[in-house]
């Protein structure tokens, strides 16, 4: 039948990928000779970026331990777009209400012309 | 700067003596004829309310604490919503708001148009009335002695 | 003797007795609540249950035993209908607000005001269960209304902060100007056909589609999906949900966007205007309105929503407020599964999305009340939300942390949650509608994973000074999200089951295909 799915094949499938990625982190560990497990040498293990090291226009992404690691590449490539979304939330009532109005404007346009 | 309570000179004060009686009411006959006139149990709770706003504006904020207790508002406005509620609770045997009054009496089941007639409304509209006016008076009360700023 | 009264007088009953039940003592207040709350979600199990077993509609008159009027042959009395839509959603509804009601025993022991707060908690209840039971358009108007100026004063509740405030006001003005447009649209509606039954006036609508009618839908439309948070109007939805407390922000964004939101605008759409009916007076060239094009609508702002939703919640600082982006994103899944239901009405492939899109309402609403309550225990423990002072909060709320991570999972839809059972319904429904919509889809689903993985990272970091002192919360608030834990996974290990038992019924009594709400009422008018 359509849209058929077991949960038991994705728990299967799950088990199979963490002992994948467990083992791939063993050969890793055991591949990178120089690398040392304490200090400066560990944040190898995370990603390819400096943890420490700010980058322009994500100075808000700074902490302790943030997903920039992970998304940096992500977050980075599309970085344009998201300071236009960011410029549109101004927080200011009239905004809200004029996107109300353009919304209703929209609706009611199509709906006359093509209804 | 005026101090905080202060109230109304004296012409506003006789006047107010004056009118708060009529004003109550006129809101209370409002309410009481709310099933054979316009208006209803909002419209004369209303009125009554615009009878204690007057009250507080012309006496000040000092005087009407003595007078008004807001917990004893808020729990009359509760009771103002439960009364209304079993009214409509009681024709539950047939449906919700059913007019059990009104089908089969014992009381207000008179002929139509007169003041005794139309089952559960003159209690709904008691209810509404009682309701309207104590949580419009709290609401004013809280208007009032809202003061966030330093004098 | 029915049921169904009850479902409105528990909560009102509840909600009007707060102010006596408070003279007893600050306590029995929590407790009140609680037990209004859980009487609440009993009866509302009660009619789901009566509905689902019998798969019929259900139709009660207020006032007497025929909606029909003494000497005429159409409805002039007040109706609630209550199919398997609104009967799920009730469940939901009643069973959500009684875990936030819970969770509140402990979360709000600190404030004042107490009373107000619980009796406003149980009228924003009351308010939803109206808006799903409702079968008459006023009467639903009436009841967005309670449960609209709820949720405005509970968003406000915590007024010691300008966040509070400034939210609650915002989202007042821009909330009554969307009301008044779903007035403005009754209005027309009422002006020209003359009855407020939803049923009465499908027909009406059918019998004679003016342009009026166009307009009144486009309006009910508009306002609708700002009620939902669709995405040019969702800014109220995130200013609003991280300001109030959050056992409310569980039940705003769980359930009052699906209520007052989505669940709206799909009765408005298939139980008013219903696509098949019009398609079916095409098809014999009489005049009918296209509803295509408002299918097509709804999927362009469902594009919008779960792009523009899930990305802006990736760069958020502020927890909560990463949240309530991330439900305007599902709120977009939502959408598009309904928008692909009206465009392919009478299809497999659209019952498939209507199916998706049912059961991601249920999902959604399990799934970010647990979120927020996570975010609660973190506010109430730690004293912030600002994800850069959380690092490292796992070591000492692990309780917490591993309910996130499942919520997480479950919300991005990682198998074998129950939140990818809903999302892969809408994924495959779009894909075989038009794989440009499920590319789409996905690209949302990234940005949701995005922003996910980066409060996960947050919780496992290294330990920051804040949360060095910090406990797990009390049992009052560990309850609620255990429970609800339990419940995502159950609903996922067993999600094929719950989708062909409850939601695949559900779906189809929603699509009528054969003009079962209506005939619901026309059975009055043939026997009286």
């Amino acid at each position: 039948m359509f849209g058929y799915w077991d949960a038991l094949y994705f728990i299967y499938a799950f088990i199979i990928g963490l002992l994948i990625s467990y083992l791939l982190m063993k050969w890793a560990e055991k591949a990178s000779v120089g690398t040392r497990k304490e200090g400066d040498g560990s944040k190898i293990y995370i990603s390819g970026e400096d943890q420490d090291k700010v980058i322009p226009q994500f100075e808000h992404l700074q902490g302790y331990f943030t997903g920039r690691h992970v998304m940096w590449g992500f977050i980075r490539g599309i970085n344009k777009m998201f300071l236009t979304f960011r410029r549109e939330h101004t927080g200011l009532l009239t905004d809200y209400v004029s996107y109300l109005l353009i919304t209703v404007a929209i609706v009611l346009g199509v709906m006359v012309i093509w209804g | 700067m005026r101090p905080q309570n202060s109230d109304m000179g004296l012409i506003v004060k006789t006047m107010a003596r004056a009118t708060i009686p009529l004003i109550g009411i006129f809101g209370a006959y409002v309410i009481v004829h709310g099933h054979i006139t316009p208006g209803g149990g909002f419209q004369g709770g209303a009125t009554i309310a615009g009878a204690g706003v007057l009250f507080l504006v012309a006496f000040g904020l000092s005087e009407a604490k003595e007078k008004i207790n807001k917990n004893f508002y808020s729990v009359l406005e509760g009771i103002g919503g439960l009364v209304f509620l079993t009214a409509g609770m009681l024709g539950l045997g047939v449906v919700f708001f059913y007019n059990v009054l009104w089908h089969k009496g014992p009381v207000f089941n008179g002929e139509a148009g007169t003041l005794l007639s139309a089952g559960y409304l003159p209690i709904m509209n008691l209810a509404v009335g009682l309701k309207v006016y104590t949580g419009l008076v709290s609401a004013l009360f809280a208007i009032a002695l809202f003061r966030r700023w330093k004098k | 003797m029915n049921v169904l009264p009850w479902v409105i007088i528990t909560p009102l009953f509840g909600a009007f007795s707060m102010p006596v039940i408070s003279l007893l003592g600050g306590k029995f207040r929590g407790h009140w609540a609680v037990i209004v709350s859980g009487l609440t979600l009993g009866i509302a199990a009660k009619v789901f249950y009566t509905i689902w077993k019998s798969n019929e509609i259900l139709v009660y008159t207020l006032g007497d035993t025929n909606p029909i009027g003494n000497g005429v042959k159409f409805p002039i009395r007040i109706i609630w209908e209550v199919d398997l839509f609104g009967a799920l959603l009730a469940l939901t509804v009643t069973f959500v607000s009684f875990l936030a009601i819970l969770y509140s025993l402990e979360y709000m022991k600190h404030d004042t005001g107490l009373d107000k707060y619980y009796a406003l908690t149980l009228v924003l209840e009351l308010g939803m269960i109206g808006i799903v039971i409702t079968g008459d358009i006023f009467n639903f108007y009436v009841f967005l209304e309670i449960m609209s100026i709820a949720s405005y004063a509970l968003v406000a509740f915590r007024n010691d902060t300008w966040e509070g405030i400034e939210a609650g006001v915002k989202y007042m003005f821009v909330g009554s100007l969307a009301s008044s447009f779903i007035l403005l649209g009754i209005a027309l509606l009422y002006g020209q056909y003359g009855t407020l039954t939803m049923a009465y006036l499908a027909m009406k609508i059918a019998e004679n589609p003016t342009l009026i009618s166009k307009v009144a839908l486009a309006f009910l439309v508009g306002g609708l999906l700002f009620k939902s948070g669709a995405v040019p109007v969702h800014m109220w939805l995130s200013d609003a949900h991280p300001a109030a407390p959050s056992s409310i922000s569980a039940m705003l964004s769980g359930l009052v966007i699906k209520a007052g939101g989505v669940y709206a605008i799909a009765r408005i759409i298939f139980g008013i205007f219903n696509p098949g009916l019009h398609s079916y007076l095409k098809a014999f060239d009489m005049p009918a309105l296209n509803l295509n094009t408002l299918g097509w609508i709804i999927i362009f702002f469902a594009c919008l929503t779960l792009v523009i939703g899930n990305a802006m919640a990736v760069v958020q600082n502020d927890m909560k407020r990463l949240f309530a982006f991330s439900s305007v994103g599902q709120i977009g899944y939502i959408l598009l599964g309904f928008g692909i239901g009206i465009v392919a009405y009478g299809d497999k492939i659209g019952e498939i999305a209507l199916t998706g899109a049912v059961y991601h309402i249920v999902n959604h609403a399990v799934i970010k009340g647990l979120l927020f309550f996570i975010a609660g225990a973190v506010i109430h423990q730690v004293g912030t939300k600002n994800l850069n002072e959380l690092s490292g909060l796992a070591r000492r709320m692990p309780f917490t942390t591993l309910s996130f991570i499942i919520g997480a999972a479950a919300i991005i839809g990682l198998p074998p949650l129950n939140g990818f059972a809903s999302k892969w319904l809408i994924y495959e429904s779009s894909a075989m509608y038009n794989p440009i919509l499920a590319v789409i889809a996905v690209i949302g689903t990234v940005f949701s994973l995005a922003a996910y993985t980066r409060v996960l990272f947050t919780f496992l970091g290294v330990e920051s000074e804040k949360v060095k002192m910090v406990k797990e919360p009390g049992n009052a608030m560990i309850v609620p999200m255990l429970v609800l834990v339990i419940i995502i996974l159950v609903m996922g290990i067993l999600s094929w089951q719950i989708s062909d038992k409850i939601m695949l019924p559900t779906a189809k009594m929603l699509e009528q295909l054969n003009g079962e709400y209506i005939m619901a009422l026309l059975k009055f008018i043939g026997g009286g």
